[in-house]
């Protein structure tokens, strides 16, 4: 019982012992925790950690810490040690943990001199104190602790809060500007409206939403209602639609319009004696476009509808028919040529062979044959290698052809039917053709299977009349040039939607990038207006010239005409000769195969610009007043390093966004190498 | 051993405090018989008591006229045992302390050699200023104090028991003087230095020595209740841990020892023997039963660590080169041992 008091009053003083180095633990862990916790909170308030992640930060702070206190309350205790640690604050001189240490021994090994030690101990254990040998002292790292609290309690305070949704943004003009160019965004607006008339013209839901989307979110730019968060959104947004929408494959006729063009200036006279249908019909042919033939075609199946032509007028439209048929059609003309030819003979050798039959005879119509199969498969060949494109053309070359013979092919009261014959061999007596038909004319000699479809063609045109017939066929090429328009229309679409896209961003990353300062934002806001009325024509340095009388100039004419003419003129190069001989080897001039170089050169149309002062009633500064401003307002304050950079950083800009030849391109780069600083 | 049956056991406990007691009535006693004639050095009495009720012998150091011959001979007159003085001079020889063999002629006229007992065989010895005799003198003693026999020729003579040593040195007179030698140091159980006294304590030397009333001490105990006092003492107890502590202290006096301070490490040469911890626990038991505890502490063993281990400590070069005392050593030695 007596060693149990013993064992309690040690029992008491290690709880003390765990209890006091726990809250040390405690509060030296909580020293990083905390730190990092103020760290944490921080992150969450500029907005790198949601709640949740600062939570389980918190969390694993304070859990960390926890589990160190933990630790270090369950860590042993000797108590040996205790005893002593008692002894010497009670002044018992190892009273204890002698008493400890003998009542630990086997009672045969205890002597009476220990077991009177034991007793006496026990006797003074009422007089042990434990507070004096196990005090609980304040961590010592606990001021610590709390100015590391106090941080954090200031941190939680004083730091503005992120949570709170941010009220509805509203774009000041000003902001706007910022957010993008303005002379940029007016250029986005030029390809937004190329878009939506590519968009209309190919009659496609989905690029007329896409160009809807562009044309809203440029409105809200405008009126600084958008962001440049939700603007960048949206553009992904429109990314994405782009990149799953899959236009169908536009087939053009680029290839064959110049031939078409070609032969038909070979087979047509001279334009101004063609009847006003005929020529309009040319000059859409001319003009190379789908859709514009496509319209000609309309109007001439109109007119075939609605008017009785002459003949004479039927035969010009039904050649110029044909010959747009055998430039549109993809097959080589000397094949067509021998696939002629070699149907000539084979109705030659069969009119023999129906007259009298000989081995020699059955003999060369094999081998006519034979030759005309190769004939028809190399033009087939031709066609299959063209794809979808030689297909297409075939299609309406055969349209075509085909609205050329009717408008050809006389009424039956006006033209007898012995004639007809004459003229075209019945379908029974041509050979197979490739595609298990009869073989046709020359001009049909390669039938598709557009054609076999339309086979009851000529049975319809024999009851309705040839212009009706004719205007029947003209009708589907009208339909399928329309089609292809479209198709070609949307692709073009997609491209000027992926364009429009992409230039909005980079207008948006370099107003970004651009826009430091308000004066750099001024100057660029200058420059950029300068530059787009420069090259709209709308403003011209010339007129800044006082007494100039010349017409209007751009500033990249002036830049042309002083580079490629080489003669500047005279009342602004007073020393003629000594500028030609400049000129000869100035940079960027190029004889032979000598690129020039040398000493450098003086754009005196340029610096003339600069040095002269515009008219008062010009709104737009001239770029040279952009840098006389700068140079009066605090130019010269500045580092010609710094300022050197921005304006070659603005030149290069420049460069990057506009159409300058490489030639042009060189002088403004020399230029800046020159005025390098060193 | 402990009895088995309870009653015994508490008879036997009742017995040991009653030897207890009784140790600390005559240490008391004793203590008090030798204050009448020296005034002070409460220390130096209970060191040289405890050297002897612990069977050690003891080194006196200091100045001349401090007192230490009154002291050995008012001890040897308080404890009624034989007192025999040697005044250790260059020329003194082993045989003049040891004694020697001489011709005797007996009752019958034959002759025989007789050993003729030195001064050696005492109970109490004064070895005075010890250093001044040659090592080959002093070397006589080492048997004596370590064995407590003598060997003359063939022939061992015991001494009788108790057989306590006390030397005296003295520090400054250097010239002509032969230091001990570390093996006969190592027999002295406490190494104390006998410090000048203070004022109050001189004031009180002057009044009793001018005055012509010299104060005169009796015996207050015997022979036989002395060897009861040293038996007793081997009786109380030393706990492992407080044993561990002082072997600890022993072997940080070691500049091998990878625990030892810096200053162990820096400027000692060679530390204690083991009969420096023998002379910490004997020396720390009788502490004990002087305070009135029945079992060592810390306290007992740090007390009486620096006369035990000052004299056992052999500086090198570097620590006489710099005026190390030893004494600074056992300090730091027992500054930085823990307890447990």
């Amino acid at each position: 019982m007596a060693l149990g008091a013993l064992t309690r009053l040690a029992f008491y003083a290690r709880m003390r012992i765990r209890l006091q180095r726990s809250g040390e633990a405690l509060c030296t862990a909580l020293l990083p925790g905390l730190a990092l916790l103020s760290c944490a909170v921080l992150l969450a308030k500029v907005g790198w950690l949601t709640l949740n992640e600062l939570g389980w930060a918190a969390a694993g702070c304070l859990g960390c810490a926890g589990l160190v206190a933990l630790v270090a309350a369950l860590w042993p205790v000797n108590l040996l040690a205790t005893l002593v640690r008692l002894d010497e604050a009670n002044r018992f001189s190892d009273r204890l943990g002698s008493a400890h240490v003998f009542s630990l021994l086997p009672a045969e090994r205890r002597t009476p001199e220990m077991q009177l030690h034991i007793q006496r101990t026990l006797s003074l254990l009422h007089q042990v104190r434990i507070t004096p040998a196990v005090p609980l002292r304040p961590p010592r790292d606990l001021p610590a602790c709390l100015g590391l609290a106090l941080v954090l309690g200031f941190v939680c305070q004083v730091a503005p809060p992120s949570y709170p949704p941010l009220p509805p943004l509203t774009l000041t003009p000003e902001v706007t500007e910022r957010l993008v160019d303005p002379g940029r965004l007016r250029e986005n607006e030029r390809q937004l409206q190329q878009l939506q008339q590519l968009a209309a013209r190919s009659g496609d839901e989905t690029m007329q939403q896409i160009a809807g989307e562009l044309d809203e979110m440029m409105g809200r730019l405008r009126a600084g209602t958008i962001s440049q968060q939700e603007l960048l959104e949206r553009l992904d947004a429109i990314d994405a639609l782009l990149a799953a929408y899959h236009p169908p494959e536009a087939v053009g006729l680029e290839s064959a319009w110049e031939e078409v063009i070609r032969s038909i200036e070979e087979g047509i006279g001279p334009q101004e004696a063609l009847p006003e249908s005929t020529r309009a019909l040319l000059e859409r042919i001319e003009a190379g476009q789908e859709g514009a033939l496509a319209e000609a075609l309309e109007q001439l199946v109109q007119l075939l509808h609605t008017e009785e032509l002459e003949q004479p007028h039927r035969e010009e439209i039904a050649e110029l028919l044909a010959q747009l048929a055998d430039a549109i059609d993809p097959g080589d003309p000397r094949v067509r040529q021998q696939i002629a030819e070699h149907s000539q003979e084979i109705r030659q050798l069969q009119e023999r062979l129906a007259r009298r039959e000989s081995r020699r005879d059955r003999r060369r119509l094999d081998q006519a044959l034979e030759r005309l199969a190769r004939s028809q498969e190399q033009m087939a060949g031709q066609i299959g290698d063209m794809g979808r494109e030689g297909a297409t053309r075939q299609e309406i070359s055969s349209a075509l052809r085909e609205g050329a013979n009717a408008l050809r092919q006389q009424p039956e009261e006006e033209r007898p039917a012995q004639a007809e014959q004459e003229a075209t061999p019945p379908p029974e007596e041509m050979p197979p053709d490739q595609f298990g038909q009869p073989a046709r004319p020359m001009q049909e000699a390669s039938p598709t299977p557009q054609e076999v479809a339309g086979s009851e063609g000529p049975q319809i045109q024999a009851e309705q009349g040839g212009q009706q017939a004719a205007a029947s066929s003209l009708q589907q090429a009208s339909a399928r040039l329309r089609q292809m328009d479209q198709e070609q229309a949307a692709s073009e679409a997609l491209d000027q939607a992926e364009r429009t896209a992409q230039a909005l961003r980079e207008n948006l990353q370099r107003s970004s990038q651009q826009a430091t300062t308000e004066q750099q934002e001024q100057q660029a806001d200058a420059y950029w207006e300068s530059f787009l009325d420069r090259a709209d024509g709308r403003q011209t340095e010339r007129q800044a010239i006082p007494g100039g009388q010349q017409e209007p100039e751009s500033g990249l004419q002036q830049a042309e005409r002083v580079a490629m003419a080489s003669e500047p003129p005279d009342d602004r190069r007073p020393d003629r000769a000594v500028e030609e001989e400049q000129t000869e080897t100035s940079y960027g001039f190029e004889r032979g195969d000598q690129a020039a170089g040398g000493e450098a050169t003086e754009l005196g149309g340029t610096r003339v610009q600069v040095a002269e002062e515009r008219e008062p009633t010009q709104a737009q500064p001239t770029t040279g007043d952009v840098f006389y401003m700068a140079a009066r307002d605090g130019f010269a304050t500045r580092a010609y390093r710094e300022v050197y950079v921005q304006y070659q950083r603005a030149a290069e800009t420049a460069l990057e966004a506009e159409e300058i030849p490489l030639g042009f391109q060189s002088f403004v780069r020399r230029y800046f190498e020159l005025v390098e600083p060193r | 051993m402990q009895p088995a049956n309870p009653s015994a056991v508490g008879e036997a406990v009742a017995q040991a405090a009653e030897r207890f007691e009784t140790f600390r009535a005559r240490f008391a006693r004793l203590t008090s018989e030798i204050q009448k004639v020296i005034v002070g050095y409460q220390e130096i009495i209970e060191g040289v008591l405890s050297c002897l009720l612990s069977d050690g012998h003891v080194l006196l150091e200091g100045v001349p006229g401090l007192g230490k011959t009154i002291l050995v001979r008012t001890l040897g007159e308080v404890v009624q045992l034989d007192f025999g003085r040697i005044q250790f001079t260059p020329d003194l020889m082993p045989a003049d302390i040891i004694g020697t063999n001489l011709i005797v002629q007996g009752p019958d006229g034959s002759r025989q050699f007789q050993f003729q007992r030195g001064p050696l065989f005492t109970h109490i010895l004064l070895a005075d200023e010890v250093n001044r005799a040659t090592p080959k003198t002093q070397s006589a003693l080492l048997q004596a104090m370590a064995e407590g026999q003598v060997t003359v020729s063939t022939q061992s003579y015991t001494l009788c028991p108790p057989y306590f040593v006390i030397a005296t040195q003295n520090p400054l007179e250097m010239e002509g003087t032969y230091p001990l030698p570390e093996a006969q140091l190592d027999r002295f159980m406490f190494k104390l230095k006998v410090p000048f006294p203070n004022l109050e304590d001189l004031n009180t030397i002057m009044n009793r020595t001018i005055g012509g009333q010299n104060p005169s001490v009796s015996a207050v105990t015997g022979r036989e209740e002395l060897l009861e006092m040293q038996q007793v003492a081997r009786r109380i107890p030393i706990a492992p841990h407080i044993q561990l502590y002082a072997l600890r202290l022993l072997e940080k006096t070691h500049p091998i020892c990878k625990q030892a301070p810096g200053a162990v490490k820096q400027y000692v040469k060679a530390g204690s023997s083991p009969r420096g911890g023998q002379a910490i626990l004997k020396a720390a038991r009788i502490r004990a039963l002087v305070r009135g505890e029945t079992a060592v502490g810390f306290e007992d063993v740090q007390a009486v660590a620096l006369p035990a281990l000052r004299h056992r400590i052999l500086l090198n070069f570097e620590g006489e080169a710099e005026g190390v005392d030893t004494d600074d050593i056992v300090a730091q030695i027992l500054a930085e041992t823990k307890k447990a």
